[in-house]
């Protein structure tokens, strides 16, 4: 505890080197599984996580959907871990994803069809949650399906440290690691960023003081700016090589 | 000059006099692109056009697809559409001339001309506002397609041609469906019809080189799919000299 301290206090870095504000780098790929209709690898770090999106086809139904599912390879993390806890919290995450993207995709243009969402996390050291919105994002765009908003996600935590007098320091790092994760409160937060609407949020355990909340959506916004700038950049570069191949581009 | 690339959310023109088009919604004052792609205009209208799409049904769009199930009246077809094409008993071809009454009999004996899992060529006869959509194979070139190779592209690599029915210079026959589905057939260039003719064609023997063609034709189908290139006829034989 004493290192983190230290290293915050006299050199403004987090262990990993970054400082509260950094980002890890963020890179993405497009169309990147042949025969789903949509498809992306996303890597925040060294967090990487597979979306392929199925469909829309015919499932019956009259309602339009969009049916999510998450996993963890397990090799994903360095950790033992306990197959059923694993299903019940993936569950979980695959409704807080589409819930996101029921808000934000055009369902409407499908009646009676299903759009299927495959995430899987292949490697996650912190923020596999946003990343595997990001990737699904990006592998919605890759098929065309349309969509009010570009939904972009990021995840922000609380690192606490002890000062020399025994007080308690209270910082907000954007993008936590695993390490970070395994501290302490962790939030990952999804926006509709021409709006800024909050489309998702998650708090991982208890917050110290009630008041932290409002300056963690602030840090959380501004990342999700950030990795939005990201996102759009890489799919504007991906996609326009794509038309430009094709001839749909001069 | 190089166009603009527009990413869902962003805003691509005033809301002012403008109509939206494809891909396109709007805020309070400006219209908003839902898609990722390039922004035209045609008139007042602006649209937008994406790399990727899903296979939208138009009138007279030759399509290859697969029985799902048969239900009353008609098959369910998947054409990899978002719903499944509806093909009526009254809009095939029964044996004993076009003009025959379809009475139940027929009806009791739709298992005999399509089953579940069958692959047949087909017409879009029928679209309509909530993306169902009919078909029809009352014609010689369409129907069950049998004995020869299901090659998958995708529907926005096929563009809407005048011909979609081909026989290459090799003497395979292949159909290209504006749905991104390809059938190459070793001895006839068109489907296999009904009746007599299928059972002759299980019966022909192929020669080495016929099918050496057919497994080239898909192979070139293949390739310039995973490349993300147009599947046309002029493609396909460009391919194929290549090989």
């Amino acid at each position: 505890m004493s290192k983190v301290s230290d290293l915050l206090r006299e050199r403004n870095l987090r262990l990993d080197g970054r400082t509260l504000t950094t980002h890890r780098p963020i890179s993405l790929q497009m169309d990147t599984h042949q025969t789903a209709s949509g498809s992306s690898i996303v890597v925040t770090g060294t967090t990487r996580v597979v979306a392929n999106i199925y469909g829309p086809y015919d499932c019956g139904l009259n309602e339009p959907g969009l049916e999510v599912t998450y996993s963890s390879a397990p090799f994903a993390t360095g950790m033992r871990r306990r197959p059923q806890a694993d299903e019940r919290r993936n569950r979980e995450v695959a409704d807080l994803i589409e819930h996101t993207f029921t808000q934000a995709l055009l369902l409407e243009t499908f009646p009676h069809s299903l759009i299927k969402l495959e995430l899987q996390v292949l490697c996650d050291s912190g923020a596999a949650l946003p990343t595997a919105i990001n990737a699904a994002t990006t592998a919605l765009i890759d098929a065309g399906i349309p969509m009010k908003d570009m939904v972009t996600a990021c995840e922000v935590g609380l690192i606490e440290v002890t000062r020399p007098d025994g007080s308690i320091a209270t910082h907000i790092a954007a993008d936590t690691s695993a390490e970070e994760e395994r501290r302490g409160v962790h939030f990952p937060i999804a926006v509709m960023p021409s709006t800024g609407e909050v489309v998702a949020v998650m708090l991982v355990h208890t917050l110290p003081r009630s008041d932290l909340l409002d300056e963690l959506l602030e840090v959380g916004l501004d990342t999700c700016k950030w990795t939005h700038g990201q996102l759009v950049g890489q799919v504007k570069a991906l996609v326009g090589e794509k038309m430009h191949v094709c001839g749909m581009v001069e | 000059m190089a166009q603009d690339l527009f990413v869902p959310g962003e805003e691509v023109a005033d809301i002012s006099d403008q109509l939206r088009g494809h891909g396109i919604t709007t805020n309070d004052t400006h219209l908003v692109s839902s898609l990722c792609g390039i922004s035209s205009q045609l008139h007042k209208l602006t649209f937008m056009t994406s790399f990727k799409t899903w296979y939208q049904p138009r009138v007279g769009d030759i399509v290859i697809g697969r029985i799902v199930s048969i239900e009353g009246r008609k098959w369910k077809v998947d054409v990899g559409a978002p719903q499944h094409g509806r093909l009526m008993i009254s809009s095939v071809n029964l044996p004993g001339g076009e003009l025959r009454r379809r009475d139940q009999t027929d009806e009791l004996n739709m298992r005999s001309f399509f089953i579940e899992g069958d692959v047949l060529s087909a017409e879009v006869q029928q679209t309509n506002q909530d993306g169902s959509f009919t078909l029809h194979t009352r014609s010689e070139r369409y129907g069950k397609l049998e004995h020869g190779y299901f090659a998958r592209t995708e529907s926005y690599l096929v563009k809407r041609a005048n011909r979609h029915i081909h026989t290459l210079d090799n003497g395979v026959g292949l159909i290209i469906g504006v749905n991104g589905r390809c059938w190459i057939s070793g001895p006839r260039p068109m489907a296999a019809g009904q009746g007599e003719s299928t059972k002759d064609m299980a019966d022909a023997v192929l020669s080495v080189d016929r099918l050496r063609g057919v497994a080239r034709t898909a192979r070139a189908i293949e390739e310039l799919t995973a490349e993300r290139k147009f599947v046309t006829l002029e493609s396909i034989t460009a391919r194929l000299a290549d090989m």
